[in-house]
């Protein structure tokens, strides 16, 4: 086997490692660990079609309502996906929002999906997308169907 | 020589493929888990096919008669006898070929999640300013009804002019209606345009709006034709349920539930893992095959690091070896003493285990997907019991219960008004007419609200024993029965019912209230009415705004529905309407029909009004009762009554407590609610949920109370819960027993429930 062919053994191996790209994803909240005091009150999602958790008192927390809402969402890299007013018991309500970047090269995205009067339809996405580092005001649109939000981000209603 | 070079080569590329692989699977931990070669391909065959023995056809059987067949449950009388089999007979009436072909078509559906079992025929168009008005496509459309109606649903005759004003008249000379089934025990019959010739015996039951229902006898034949076929279908669909594969919703994974399949007591149900593993038994095991994967485990070991694996975990394939066959020593050795077969699968299958194919086919019959909470049969009050679900993406090991998905493309929905239709069974037909109409509220393919999107769909069910449980039976796709599981617009896809029909467009439209009033002439001569509500926005828990209600009508039980525009009440606070935003209708027989109002959202009190039953779409005709002012100084007081055409004059009937302790009280806000008269208890019931989240149930004497305090039948579960609609046909209902059912909504499953309550022990 000759010196490149190792390294192709290598390369190969480092692909095909399912480490290799878990090490690239940031750690999503789970409860019972701590979060800081930045995100106060602050929900998320810790994966997909679970469970929203809030930061109370330090530490993420299981949230006891089965309608969840908040005013303060984490994003913490993966798509955080949310339902707004277009449908029953909304996560979040419509207004001015602002998401703020919780690292220097961290992009905060929104995606949302509005319900189109009189159909049980959703029209084309509204995207918004900030600078790195910088906070993104945005409005949520007010018969909010959904809403795809991305990026290690603080996401506050501002006109609450 | 080049040969050779490029043998060198593959040579060190099959390495190097090799280390790849092992790192990124972690082979020395796989490895430690075989106990004898092939095993692993074994594993696979055998989840794929589900067992073997137990078929690898996939999908529901679309026509498995489900449990009314099963016959001799001896609880039911001979009128629920005849309904359950009548049930049976529409179901097998279609769709005998084709749930391979539908089973695999949705298996792909409900991996991609969000997707309709079958094309949807409903179009839509944009008539003004951007109102888009959808097409409604008829079920069984008219091709065995040549008078079915096209899109346009059939007009009713217009009320009769009845030009009385406004006026504030108290009306203290008209009698309650108390107990309306003494007083006015049978108001009309409903009566098909066509009777057929050879009418059979029947049983007559009346029903709590004052009509009789005429309930055929069970014919030998049918009920016969059906057992059979029940039989018939029961191995197919035990095949079939075990390729299910549980679906995770967000809050709640699903369990696999063992649930006898029929049974006439409540569904006893058992937790065990995921997937459906089916026990088989283990080949004698060979000796040498443990010390020969011992053996290469340490070969394994020693040998890693020479072909270049540089930080692999050492240890593991070692110590999981040895762990490995400790394990399967001691469950060998378990299952010797025992007896027991362990669940480990094989991929031989030897003659001896034919005679557990029958015992794994039973197994796999009883096995079913629903949610781990709240599980068929739990006590979750003291009065109060979860016996099935309605609806869902769930197996219950009756295809005729819930299963929504795979027969309606319904995996979420909501609230359930139910009603009687108030039809009489025709015993020429093989499907029961007389039925419950239940009307759900924002409904989606997909789990957690994604997919195809409705506002409303109706279900239908001729179920009289609802003991475990309520069946629906499959839809009929444009064969002109109009009598299936719901209108379709898809042959497997249940349609929106209720369209804006030009009025102002909202984001849903939500039924929160049905009834049937008898309507000689039109074609079934019973007309179907929903009251529903326009939302145009929802705000935090409980709390929503709307901009009308309304009543939709259908002269065919259901398929086909039109808004009568006469009967939008705008959500105006200055004209009182504001408080009739979400109904409940109760007919005691008395030629009114009563209906009850709230404000939007879950916060407000319970108003009532009443109207002439052939006057029900004028929203002119109503009267509001007051309890009467007592104005200032006695200047302006008004007395109690009914004010006509004066929504303002309503006052509150219950639901609003006062003081420190009265906001405090159970019952203090009203969220949809359902209004019944009942029999058992010779009083006026109704169903609501809190402030707290309660579902609360008080009783009155007459329509418009005095109603009693609430009393908690359960709290606020887990998961949330709303929307109490009570069935017509419970038995306390009807007077033949003290069970009240009514249909309850979970929203973490966003589905609906059906609920017992004992009346003996609220």
């Amino acid at each position: 086997m000759s010196y490149r062919q190792l390294i192709a053994a290598f390369a190969t191996a480092a692909l095909m490692s399912p480490t290799a790209v878990a090490a690239a994803d940031p750690v999503a909240p789970q409860p019972g660990t701590p979060c800081p005091p930045v995100l106060a009150a602050a929900m998320t999602v810790p994966s997909a079609n679970a469970a929203p958790i809030v930061c109370n008192a330090g530490t993420w927390e299981g949230v006891d309502t089965p309608y969840p809402i908040s005013d303060r969402w984490l994003s913490y890299g993966p798509v955080v996906k949310l339902h707004g007013q277009g449908l029953r018991n909304p996560n979040l309500l419509s207004g001015a929002w602002l998401a703020t970047p919780l690292g220097d090269d961290t992009t905060c995205r929104a995606e949302q999906r509005a319900v189109i009067p009189g159909t049980p339809q959703v029209g084309p996405a509204k995207v918004d997308q900030g600078d790195p580092g910088r906070p993104m005001p945005f409005e949520v649109v007010p018969i909010l169907f959904s809403i795809e939000m991305s990026g290690d981000c603080l996401w506050q209603r501002t006109d609450a | 020589m080049g040969a050779a070079t490029y043998i060198g080569r593959v040579g060190a590329l099959a390495v190097a493929l090799g280390v790849g692989t092992a790192v990124a699977t972690g082979h020395g931990v796989a490895r430690a888990d075989e106990t004898s070669a092939g095993s692993s391909s074994a594993s696979s065959s055998s989840t794929d096919g589900s067992g073997g023995p137990a078929g690898a056809s996939t999908g529901p059987a679309k026509d498995t008669p489900g449990k009314d067949t099963s016959s001799g449950d001896s609880t039911k009388d001979t009128a629920s006898q005849d309904a359950a089999s009548k049930d049976t007979a529409s179901t097998d009436s279609t769709k005998d070929t084709d749930s391979t072909t539908t089973s695999s078509t949705t298996a792909t559906s409900s991996a991609s999640n969000a997707t309709t079992p079958r094309s949807s025929t409903t179009t839509s168009k944009t008539v003004a300013e951007g109102v888009v008005v959808s097409s409604q496509t008829n079920t069984g459309s008219s091709a065995a009804n040549s008078t079915t109606e096209t899109p346009d649903a059939p007009k009713l005759q217009p009320p009769a002019a009845e030009p009385e004003v406004s006026v504030v008249e108290p009306d203290a000379e008209e009698p309650d209606p108390t107990e309306p089934a003494a007083s006015t025990p049978e108001v009309s019959t409903p009566q098909k345009n066509s009777k057929p010739n050879d009418p059979k015996p029947t049983a007559s039951v009346a029903v709590p709006g004052g009509t009789v229902a005429t309930i055929g006898v069970v014919e030998d034949v049918e009920t016969t034709d059906a057992s059979a076929r029940s039989e018939s279908k029961t191995l197919s669909d035990s095949k079939t349920r075990t390729e299910k594969v549980p679906e995770v919703t967000a809050a709640t994974a699903l369990g696999v539930v063992a649930v006898a399949a029929k049974s006439a007591a409540t569904a006893q149900a058992s937790i065990v893992d995921v997937p459906q593993a089916v026990p088989v038994t283990v080949a004698p095991r060979n000796p040498l095959d443990a010390l020969s994967s011992l053996a290469s485990s340490v070969v394994n070991w020693v040998l890693s690091p020479l072909i270049g694996r540089p930080v692999a975990p050492a240890t593991p394939p070692l110590a999981w070896s040895l762990l490995a066959f400790a394990r399967r020593e001691f469950d060998n050795f378990v299952a010797a003493v025992t007896g027991r077969a362990t669940e480990t699968p094989v991929v031989t299958v030897d003659t001896t285990s034919l005679s557990l194919a029958a015992a794994t086919t039973a197994l796999a019959q009883a096995a079913v997907n629903v949610p781990g909470f709240p599980l068929p049969g739990a006590q979750l009050s003291p009065s109060t019991q979860f016996v099935q679900w309605v609806t869902g993406n769930y197996q219950t090991g009756n295809p005729l219960i819930a299963d929504t998905f795979n027969r309606f493309g319904i995996t979420g929905t909501d609230v359930g008004v139910i009603w009687d239709n108030g039809m009489v069974d025709d015993p020429s037909t093989p499907y029961n007419e007389h039925q419950v109409l239940m009307a759900f509220g924002d409904t989606f393919s997909g789990a957690n609200m994604t997919g195809n999107w409705r506002f409303n769909v109706l279900l239908r069910s001729a179920d009289t024993v609802l003991s475990d449980g309520m069946t629906i039976p499959d839809g009929e796709w444009f064969n002109g029965n109009m009598f299936g599981g719901t209108p379709l617009g898809g042959e497997t896809y249940a349609r929106q019912i209720i369209h804006p029909d030009g009025l102002p467009a909202g984001i849903t439209l939500i039924p929160t209230a049905g009834i049937a009033l008898p309507t000689p002439g039109t074609q079934f001569g019973v007309t179907q009415y929903v009251n529903f509500m326009s939302v145009s926005n929802w705000g935090a828990a409980g709390t929503w705004s709307t901009n009308y209600s309304a009543i939709a009508y259908s002269t065919d039980n259901g398929e086909n529905w039109t808004v009568a525009p006469e009967s939008v009440r705008y959500n105006q606070p200055w004209s009182g309407n504001n408080n009739f935003q979400q109904g409940a209708f109760v007919r005691p027989g008395d030629g009114y029909v009563y209906s009850y109002g709230t404000p939007n959202g879950r916060q407000g009190a319970a108003y009532v009004s009443r109207v002439l039953e052939k006057d029900i779409l004028d929203v002119g005709k109503y009267e509001y009762y007051s309890k009467g002012t007592a104005g200032f100084f006695g200047i302006g007081a008004t007395p109690a009554g009914w004010y006509k055409n004066n929504p303002a004059a309503a006052t509150p009937i219950f639901g609003q407590d006062t003081g420190a302790c009265g906001v405090a009280n159970p019952g203090n806000q009203v969220s949809e609610m359902s209004v019944q008269y009942n029999k058992q208890l010779k009083k006026y019931v109704v169903l609501h949920a809190d402030q707290f989240n309660n579902i609360v149930m008080r009783t009155s004497d007459t329509p418009q109370g005095t109603w009693s305090s609430a009393k908690v039948l359960m709290t606020q579960q887990s998961g949330g819960i709303y929307a109490p609609m009570m069935h017509p046909w419970s038995p306390s209902t009807m007077g033949t027993g003290s069970d009240l059912y009514w249909n309850l909504s979970l929203y973490s499953q966003y589905n609906v429930m059906l609920m017992k309550t004992d009346l003996t022990k609220t």
